[in-house]
């Protein structure tokens, strides 16, 4: 557990919904989690479950017709003096100065496909320069020197040339690089990756993962990971948080979360994993019965229940659970462990 | 397994699809890639050989020449029919070009860019059989039926179009597409990688379901080691346009006897932290298809490579019976597979 004075972001009850003319969808429904300084968290959920919605909604980016319409996200945000100054960052303007100068600031962001993230007609360099002298009190001349040197620190060869290409120029890999490299330049307190190595060959994700890696231990910040990949998930970060149709179904940290998960639908996620095995398992792969529900037909009750293996009729379907402990650092929304924390 | 060693349905010898770079006002060819370069491999009734690779590969264009959607430059593809005749894919004349077409078909990987958003449910499944006029109304519904049943689809929702399904029931339709004109081979390209985790293992097992009750073949092409090993008996992996080694999945896994193969099981995330899988990272890139470099392609990121890497190609060996190394240190490689 993290004491006040280690948290970077606490988010306490979240809720960005899209208001759309077929109906509303809760993308993010009451969600809260804690983020400590230089830590690392993995957000895991399949398609829709609105993990990629949760790290746009703490920088504020998140797309009309979708809103914020409740919660608080904590930022701790350093301040000059060395001290630090928690802000609402839900209640800030979406355009206003303070979140312009922290989102790629002190809070930046990677995505799954560099290729889209980057300006196609400016070379890399401009736009690492630009995110610098935006966000450092930085020159030209020496936010062009922090940039050749954020890229050779992600292992781009020949920065110095390098640096004046058009990202087309570059392979998947390099340019997921050069991506690390700008939501690095301006030395961020976190940096959150959405689904990062998701369109590149697996040579190529394990290095980048490994390099993601290398530089969390290197600049201290701290990191949220947000994927569909348990593995990927299992080998970079410290806790977990699992969500489905917008809620997070279990916290814990990672040991605990692959070895005792508690909330059925982990335990089924966890199974339904093919696994690389010496030997070719001859034995059906565990699947969930049915599907992720569209998002306007979102179930009553929990939201798992039409799939769920140890649903209880007339408990299941009518009451929403909550998110309990159920040891030191382990939360669970499921009723099948409320009654043993009620009690 | 149903797959039966003396049968064989498809061989493909020394494949070659070559793309011609042009360029300028003259459009003149600069130069070739060699998207697939010598490729062979045989495919036994009932049996599931996956192709593995990373991206550009030419894993998918080696399905898409048995599909004939791409002219080869070289080589041979002899399809055995349901009647017992061989026939040459790519010279065949018309009336046998249907049968051939007939009888392979092919599983799309995004199952949102491949069905018609405009067409129902019976209008997609029904397609093959009403464009080659080989079915229609009553029977044509009763066929259609049946085929949604096989694929585990409700077929009162036969009039309904796709957008109302979700992504692993749109695979199913995909699926009992492919499956309406009766074929027996199926060329599944990355048929899972669209899907979530959960979804994904639905059709692995509907897959291997079919594979049983109908005895199709399959030839399943993926990047994706985990879902490979479930679901194939043998496994040819691919460099720049060849494939390096070919081996039942057991030995593939357990005892592969190529550097890239290795590199490509080290370098799977582990869904498990107690595991680490750091340290497997290989250097470099993949190699140009259209300039690769000397000798073996792998060599410049291979931790083994010596000077024979660099000046002469290696052979494509027999390690053992049915497995294959294109790699020259093939016997003495002592490559640890996937971690006990």
């Amino acid at each position: 557990m993290t004491n006040d004075s280690d948290t970077l972001i606490r988010v306490e009850d979240v809720r960005t919904h899209f208001f759309l003319d077929e109906g509303v969808v809760k993308a993010v429904d009451g969600v809260s989690f804690d983020l400590a300084r230089g830590a690392t968290l993995g957000v895991v959920g399949e398609s829709g479950c609105g993990k990629s919605v949760l790290a746009r909604t703490i920088i504020r980016i998140v797309p009309r017709p979708g809103r914020t319409i409740d919660g608080a996200i904590w930022y701790h945000r350093p301040s000059e003096g060395g001290g630090e100054r928690p802000i609402d960052l839900a209640s800030l303007e979406a355009d206003g100065a303070e979140i312009r100068d922290i989102r790629g600031g002190e809070i930046t962001m990677i995505f799954q496909e560099p290729m889209v993230s980057f300006s196609p007609v400016h070379t890399i360099g401009d736009q690492i320069v630009e995110a610098v002298t935006l966000h450092r009190n930085a020159t030209r001349e020496e936010a062009r020197a922090i940039a050749v040197d954020t890229l050779r620190r992600v292992g781009i060869p020949n920065a110095e040339s390098r640096i004046d290409e058009y990202p087309f120029r570059l392979s998947g890999g390099m340019r997921q690089r050069a991506m690390i490299a700008m939501a690095l330049s301006s030395n961020p307190t976190l940096l959150m990756a959405d689904e990062p190595t998701t369109a590149l060959d697996v040579t190529t994700q394990a290095q980048i993962l490994e390099l993601m890696a290398d530089l969390q231990e290197e600049f201290g910040m701290a990191m949220m990971l947000i994927s569909h990949n348990l593995g990927v998930v299992a080998q970079t970060t410290e806790r977990i948080i699992v969500m489905y149709l917008g809620k997070v179904v279990e916290s814990a940290d990672v040991r605990t979360l692959f070895r005792d998960p508690k909330h059925p639908y982990t335990q089924e996620l966890l199974k339904s994993v093919p696994k690389l095995r010496r030997r070719r398992q001859t034995e059906r792969l565990a699947a969930i019965y049915g599907s992720v529900p569209s998002p306007y037909e979102r179930p009553a009750g929990c939201p798992f229940h039409p799939r769920c293996p140890q649903f209880m009729a007339g408990e299941c379907d009518v009451i929403e659970p909550t998110l309990k402990a159920v040891s030191e650092g382990h939360s669970v929304s499921c009723l099948l462990y409320s009654e043993e924390t009620d009690s | 397994m149903s797959a039966d060693s003396s049968q064989t349905i498809l061989e493909v010898d020394g494949l070659k699809v070559y793309f011609p770079i042009i360029s300028g006002l003259m459009r003149k060819v600069r130069g070739q890639v060699r998207a697939v370069d010598g490729v062979s491999f045989d495919l036994r009734v009932g049996e599931t050989l996956a192709l593995v690779g990373e991206s550009g590969c030419g894993k998918t264009t080696t399905g898409r020449a048995i599909l004939q959607a791409v002219q080869p430059t070289g080589g041979r593809i002899t399809f055995m029919t349901r009647e017992g005749d061989r026939v040459s894919t790519i010279s065949a004349a018309r009336d046998v070009q249907s049968i051939i077409r007939q009888e392979i078909q092919l599983i799309f990987q995004d199952p949102f860019a491949s069905l018609n958003p405009r067409m129902t449910i019976f209008d997609i499944v029904a397609d093959p059989l009403m464009a080659n006029r080989l079915s229609r109304g009553r029977e044509l519904e009763e066929r259609v039926t049946e085929m949604l049943r096989l694929v585990g689809l409700s077929p009162d929702y036969m009039r309904r179009y796709p957008h109302a399904f979700s992504g692993g029931q749109r695979q199913r339709i995909g699926i009992a597409r492919a499956l309406i004109m009766n074929p027996r081979l199926l060329i599944a390209d990355e048929p899972v990688s669209a899907l979530d985790v959960s979804v994904q293992s639905q059709i692995l097992n509907l897959m291997q379901d079919l594979q049983e009750q109908l005895d199709l073949t399959y030839l399943f092409i993926s990047h994706d080691l985990s879902v490979v090993q479930y679901i194939s008996h043998r496994v040819a992996v691919m460099y720049v346009g060849k494939i390096v080694e070919i081996a039942p999945t057991d030995d593939i896994f357990s005892a592969p006897k190529h550097p890239y193969t290795q590199a490509l099981l080290s370098s799977v995330p582990i869904p498990d932290p107690e595991v680490r899988t750091r340290g497997g990272a290989l250097e470099g890139e993949v190699a140009d298809p259209a300039n690769p470099p000397s000798g073996c392609y792998f060599h410049p990121r291979c931790p083994m490579a010596e000077e024979i890497c660099r000046e002469t190609e290696p052979p494509f060996a027999e390690v053992s019976p049915g497995h294959f190394s294109r790699c020259h240190f093939y016997a003495d490689l002592d490559l640890p597979g996937v971690p006990e």
